[in-house]
């Protein structure tokens, strides 16, 4: 979908339409919005230069007229499954990518390709108002590079033997799946554009990424196999995790440590949900220059207690004190997961916590998010949250269970 | 160095002291077993510095005294190899090579020299010191230390739980979910303690206790230590407040199901065979004169076993992480066994029937 989060707003109310406008996660007129980072930007505002990830003073200056609408991730959900509805009527197997990226198969339907994603477009634009550029292509790989060669409202078809061409150009880090990190790798053996990527020797991918080399090989040469499974079929949950972007970089130990238990509380939550429990505990901290670190905890007891939780990601983030750089973000998530089976507790604190966390999780589910919490997450929130734009994937997939 | 032994002896001794060798270590001499010998005898030692395992052979053929440390694995490799009931001679030179040889069979390995070696602190003498039967120590590590945690972020519960008092050792392990505890009798002491142990220790100490005689049992402020005649075992002690678990053996439980050990053994084990991953459970349900087990897995099947059981009383239902059944039914040694419950949601005991010593507390899973 094009600039969806904007597009979606603009076709929800006709004052906003031809006009460049950005969506915000955390709108806070207070600040006038001096940390506020833009979503989303319309076309309109793009034209002058306005991109995701600016703030809004940034945007302000490009821009003058920009309007500023703070994000409603339920409206863009609901668009979503929307979306979703209308490509399930050519298939059923449609793997949402993310809340406005699909991939659909459509091998098996006896419309050309091109007759099919323009009966696509053509029902999106009319049913929802909204435009979208399509990439079709023999494989994921490749129809994503298509889909975004040409926006707004493209349609671009590569051919097998489109590719050969194609990637002689084409540098390695416009494929989907190779990031900064692993660009940078390549580079140190002098791999720039896909084609030497895809050329490159398999040892030599083998000694630096592992068995991961023979995929990257094979993404060089435009060749990916990856199938795409039926909508219906559940996801099945590997892990559960948040992260979040602390309003601004900071040392304090106490907001950071309150972030951590929301976090974990949140992730609680989720495995609860899902009636799962998890044995490994992974941290991990951004500091203010964008560098990272990241570690995890196993343990030989599953749990889904935030508590629990916390106490784990927290004894992995104080190996790293005293602090040396401001943190930025954090995150956690619990993976090895199975199945809840209710099994108590001998010792009489550790049974108090599993009622305190059962008790706690149902005043929760009937009262919203947070209504009895630890007070330690008080002071994140007086900190700030941004809070709702991370959970959209979340949402979706919590919805779409239950539909 | 130079002396005579028998391979036998030998390889028993060694085999004493491996359990301390250090597996993974930035000291590449806690990889090494020290010898010393003197006299007749040559001691053993190895340690990776939370324990020491000492032990002392005798009547050896030394003729030439003096000492080494030689690497653990290819020792007890080399001389596992060796011929059986022959004379092995080990000689040392001042380069600190080592020389087995054993009938045609020569050998040669590098040592490094004892200075390397960490010295093994000499306990403060300020200690509680008491005597108990080897017999009665091994039969109360082997009932509890199966229930102790595993999870060394909460390095408290991976211990065993010693509270000694009197004329009496209690010991209590626990992994949060289940709970052993037993009691036992020792020499009188002039003061109590309550420690901490390591497992390790314990496993290794149990190892070369005999049915013969009484071990000694000093426990110093961070350390204990078990020493017997030809064998000196030396722990650190584990820090901190172990929970307490007095509430939770002194329940009351109204409902009492005696059933014959090895076939409630038996039909937890084939049952649990459906009981596939870690968590999931058996079902014991008690009704007049009969103990129904059973078990089920989505998308496996099930299984259920009925096995005859003393029991009057209204129907009772629970179930319970088959794997912790499984573990106490395979150390009791009584015939009869007794399952005490309340109802599905509350603890579980269980313990042989005429034996008030020994006591298991397990909690259920939801049925």
């Amino acid at each position: 979908m094009n600039s969806f989060f904007a597009s979606v707003e603009q076709a929800s109310n006709p004052f906003l339409k031809g006009k460049p406008i950005v969506v915000a996660g955390d709108a806070d007129p207070e600040t006038n919005y001096a940390r506020t980072i833009v979503t989303t930007a319309s076309y309109e505002a793009r034209a002058y230069g306005v991109k995701t990830g600016m703030t809004i003073p940034e945007a302000k200056r490009l821009c003058p007229p920009v309007l500023v609408v703070v994000a409603d991730p339920e409206k863009y959900i609901d668009v979503s499954i929307k979306m979703h509805n209308i490509l399930l009527r050519f298939t059923d197997l449609v793997e949402a990518y993310s809340i406005d990226e699909c991939f659909v198969d459509i091998s098996q339907l006896n419309k050309t390709p091109e007759e099919t994603a323009m009966e696509m477009k053509r029902m999106i634009r009319e049913e929802l108002d909204l435009t979208c550029s399509v990439g079709i292509a023999t494989n994921k790989l490749v129809a994503k590079l298509a889909s975004d060669m040409k926006k707004p409202d493209g349609l671009t078809v590569i051919w097998d033997k489109d590719i050969p061409p194609l990637f002689e150009k084409l540098e390695a880090k416009e494929l989907w799946g190779i990031g900064s990190k692993t660009s940078e790798r390549l580079a140190k053996f002098n791999i720039k554009t896909a084609k030497q990527l895809g050329e490159a020797s398999e040892d030599l991918l083998k000694a630096e990424f592992g068995i991961n080399g023979i995929k990257l090989k094979l993404m060089g040469q435009g060749k990916y196999e990856s199938i795409i499974g039926s909508y219906y079929l559940d996801r099945v949950v590997k892990s559960v995790g948040h992260s979040h972007t602390l309003p601004r970089d900071t040392y304090d130990l106490t907001v950071i440590k309150g972030f951590l238990r929301m976090l974990c509380e949140k992730t609680s939550k989720r495995l609860t949900k899902y009636g799962q429990k998890g044995r490994t505990v992974h941290f991990y901290v951004r500091w203010e220059d964008f560098t990272g670190f990241g570690k995890q905890v196993s343990v030989n007891d599953p749990t889904n207690a935030g508590a629990e939780i916390f106490r784990l990601a927290a004894g992995i983030f104080d190996l790293l004190m005293p602090l040396t750089k401001k943190v930025r973000m954090v995150g956690v998530s619990v993976s090895q997961l199975s199945p809840e089976n209710g099994q108590a507790f001998v010792l009489d604190e550790y049974e108090k916590a599993r009622i305190l966390k059962d008790t706690m999780f149902a005043i929760n589910e009937k009262f919203g998010d947070f209504s009895v919490k630890p007070a330690s997450v008080l002071v994140a929130e007086k900190f700030g949250i941004k809070e709702r734009a991370g959970m959209i994937g979340t949402y979706l997939f919590d919805n779409k269970k239950k539909l | 160095m130079k002396l005579t032994c028998k391979k036998e002896d030998l390889q028993e001794n060694i085999i004493k002291v491996e359990g301390a060798v250090s597996v993974k270590t930035t000291l590449p001499v806690l990889n090494n077993i020290l010898m010393e010998a003197s006299g007749n005898e040559l001691q053993l030692t190895s340690t990776d510095l939370e324990l020491v395992i000492k032990c002392k052979m005798k009547e050896v053929n030394i003729s030439e005294e003096g000492s080494i440390t030689i690497p653990a694995r290819k020792f007890i490799d080399i001389v596992k190899e060796l011929p059986s009931e022959k004379d092995i001679i080990i000689n040392v030179d001042e380069k600190n090579q080592i020389t087995i040889k054993c009938n045609k069979i020569n050998f040669r390995i590098m040592g490094l020299g004892k200075s390397e070696f960490p010295p093994v602190l000499e306990p403060k003498k300020d200690s509680i010191n008491f005597k108990i039967k080897q017999s009665v120590l091994r039969n109360m590590i082997k009932k509890v230390i199966f229930s102790v945690s595993a999870d060394e972020t909460r390095k408290i519960l991976t211990g065993v739980y010693m509270i000694i008092e009197e004329s009496e050792l209690k010991m209590v392990a626990t992994d949060g979910h289940r709970l052993a505890f037993i009691k036992g009798a020792i020499s009188k002491v002039e003061k109590p303690a309550k420690i901490i142990v390591p497992t390790k220790v314990l496993n290794e100490i149990s190892k070369s206790l005999n049915d013969t005689d009484e071990i000694d049992v000093s426990v110093l402020e961070n350390q204990i230590i078990f020493k017997r005649n030809d064998l000196v075992v030396t722990s650190r002690l584990i820090d901190g407040q172990y929970p307490s678990y007095e509430q939770i053996i002194n329940k009351i439980f109204d409902k009492k199901v005696r059933v014959k050990t090895e076939e409630m053994y038996r039909a937890v084990k084939r049952v649990s065979l459906v009981a596939i991953d870690k968590t999931s459970a058996v079902k014991l349900k008690a009704s007049d004169a009969k103990l129904v087990v059973s078990a089920q897995t989505v998308d496996v099947g099930d299984a259920e076993e009925e096995i005859q059981a003393d029991y009057k009383g209204e129907e009772t239902s629970i179930a319970f992480n088959s794997r912790y059944v499984l573990d106490v039914l395979k150390v009791l040694e009584e015939e009869e066994t007794d399952i005490q419950l309340r109802d599905s949601a509350s603890a579980g005991l269980i313990k042989p029937v005429k034996d008030d010593s020994y006591i298991y507390i397990i909690m259920p899973v939801r049925i």
